[in-house]
């Protein structure tokens, strides 16, 4: 047992210094805190070793480890944005709230939007949006065919849009003001 | 082309063969995918980094220590023998350099020191079960601690309800289900209050059903309902001390959907010592055994300047730019 867990944690060290920029440039575009993207990257490794028996594949550890980062990320902003909402409800103090300007307010609503993504769709959409990633990229990265990332992403943006569904009116009254 | 074809096409250039002008040709005539174009372009232009996110767009957001320091945090996080050091950087702000070491250090002596109070054991509950002598948790799930971001937020979340109610907060609770808070009849007399967070995470069968995290000034008492699965609700009535360390009184308890029948209680006595995580004790229901896992992390709270409180990154080592001082952790 003692061997077995040496063994994985030569494997998570050396996944650690091939991937450790990776994971914390994907959790840093997601929350855009330095700290909080590490402390994702750090729960991803954790779990990491907690799954250790069943993530018997290295190859799909890189996969595994980014998704991993991607949901604690999203699952901090929402954590985020319950804070905030509280501080609402504590009498109007939104208004001097960290992040409480307009446009924080409508990248919150996606990144919550995002979060209710199926996984695949969310893991996508994160790599190839946020992290600007290639197609060819972003499959390498999940192990998936290019056409899947093709089609996962499709179906995210449309998910996204259903769960904006205001966001379709604001664009016919944009073009209907032209 | 179909719209599919075409949304696929504004989306990530698939479609090849297809020129152009076809694409242009069927937008024209479909309100539909230029509705669906114009949506997914907000999306990218809200995700996308912008030119105000330099460090994100040029790939330089570095971790607040620099990557050596990161990557050494990340090896350190699992290690074979069973100990973590999982998010505990709390206690090394500003100690940059000691990297692995303290790391390391941190870990390991936070699971070997230390005995957890066994004072006046509190009144035992019908049901429930006292335990007066708490040993710190073997496996707490990741997300059972409290990492120094959650600290940094907690601190300012409660700094920030306590300018807005004019020093009278006395606690702050926060979930991804419910918030709650409490306020003094007075403004509490201390102008930097002391600090106590507590994580509170119950579990059944290893799995997380609920988890709260309070922010409370040590002296004062709370009374907070978070509600669980199937209409329940866990209420926790919790009493501090002001010595050091604080001692808390702790009742917890599932009520059923009507809110009044207790269908199990936990009553016990604990010492709050911050960077601890802790089994609390069980309570029994029909529905199984619940566990209480209980993670401390301490603070004091400081002045904040109305309408100067600014968004920033603050990490281990304090805010990053200018910003109201949030949060003077005292140890782990």
């Amino acid at each position: 047992m003692a061997r077995i867990e040496a063994d994985w944690h030569a494997v998570l060290a050396a996944e650690v210094r091939r991937s450790a920029r990776l994971l914390f440039r994907l959790a840093y575009n997601v929350l855009r805190d330095r700290a909080a993207a590490e402390d994702a990257c750090q729960h991803a490794l954790l779990k990491a070793w907690e799954e250790r028996e069943r993530l018997r594949d290295p190859p799909v550890l890189r996969s595994w480890l980014a998704r991993v980062v991607v949901n604690e990320s999203l699952r901090l902003v929402r954590r985020r944005n319950v804070e905030r909402k509280s501080l609402q409800l504590a009498g109007g103090a939104a208004r001097a709230v960290a992040g409480a300007s307009v446009e924080s307010d409508v990248r919150e609503s996606v990144l919550l939007a995002l979060e209710q993504l199926p996984e695949r769709s969310k893991a996508v959409v994160t790599l190839r949006v946020m992290q600007g990633l290639s197609g060819n990229e972003t499959a390498e990265l999940l192990g998936l065919s290019a056409g899947e990332v093709s089609r996962q992403l499709h179906a995210g943006m449309e998910q996204l849009r259903a769960l904006l569904d205001d966001w379709d009116a604001d664009a016919v009254m944009t073009r209907d003001d032209e | 082309m179909s719209c599919d074809e075409v949304r696929q096409v504004l989306l990530d250039g698939a479609g090849a063969g297809r020129s152009r002008g076809d694409v242009t040709a069927h937008l024209r005539q479909c309100g539909s995918c230029r509705a669906a174009g114009e949506v997914y372009a907000r999306i990218r232009n809200v995700l996308q980094p912008t030119a105000h996110d330099g460090a994100v767009r040029d790939g330089a957001a570095e971790p607040v220590a620099g990557w050596d320091a990161f990557e050494q945090r990340l090896l350190a996080s699992p290690r074979p023998n069973g100990a973590r050091g999982g998010g505990r950087w709390i206690g090394v702000r500003g100690s940059l350099g000691l990297g692995l070491a303290a790391s390391l250090l941190l870990g390991v002596v936070g699971f070997q020191v230390g005995r957890w109070y066994a004072g006046s054991p509190a009144p035992l509950a019908s049901g429930g079960k006292n335990t007066d002598v708490h040993e710190p948790t073997q496996n707490p799930p990741p997300h059972a601690r409290l990492a120094a971001a959650d600290v940094t937020r907690q601190v300012r979340a409660f700094e920030e309800v306590s300018q807005v109610f004019d020093g009278r907060a006395s606690w702050v609770m926060l979930s991804d289900d419910a918030t709650d808070m409490g306020l003094a009849p007075q403004p509490l007399d201390r102008p930097q209050p002391a600090l106590l967070m507590l994580r509170m995470t119950m579990l059944r069968e290893n799995q997380i059903i609920s988890q709260a995290d309070l922010v409370i000034v040590t002296g004062e008492s709370a009374d907070l309902s978070v509600p669980i699965a199937r209409g329940r609700t866990l209420r926790y009535q919790i009493d501090t001390t002001r010595d050091t360390p604080t001692r808390l009184n702790l009742w917890a308890e599932v009520l059923t959907p009507a809110g009044g029948e207790a269908l199990g209680a936990l009553a016990t006595t604990l010492r709050a010592e911050p960077g601890r995580n802790v089994s609390a004790g069980s309570l029994t229901t029909t529905g199984g055994v619940y566990e209480l896992q209980i993670d401390f992390a301490q603070g004091a709270a400081t002045e904040v300047v109305p309408g100067e409180i600014v968004p920033g990154e603050v990490g281990p080592g304090g805010a990053s730019r200018p910003a109201p001082p949030a949060a003077e952790m005292m140890g782990s």
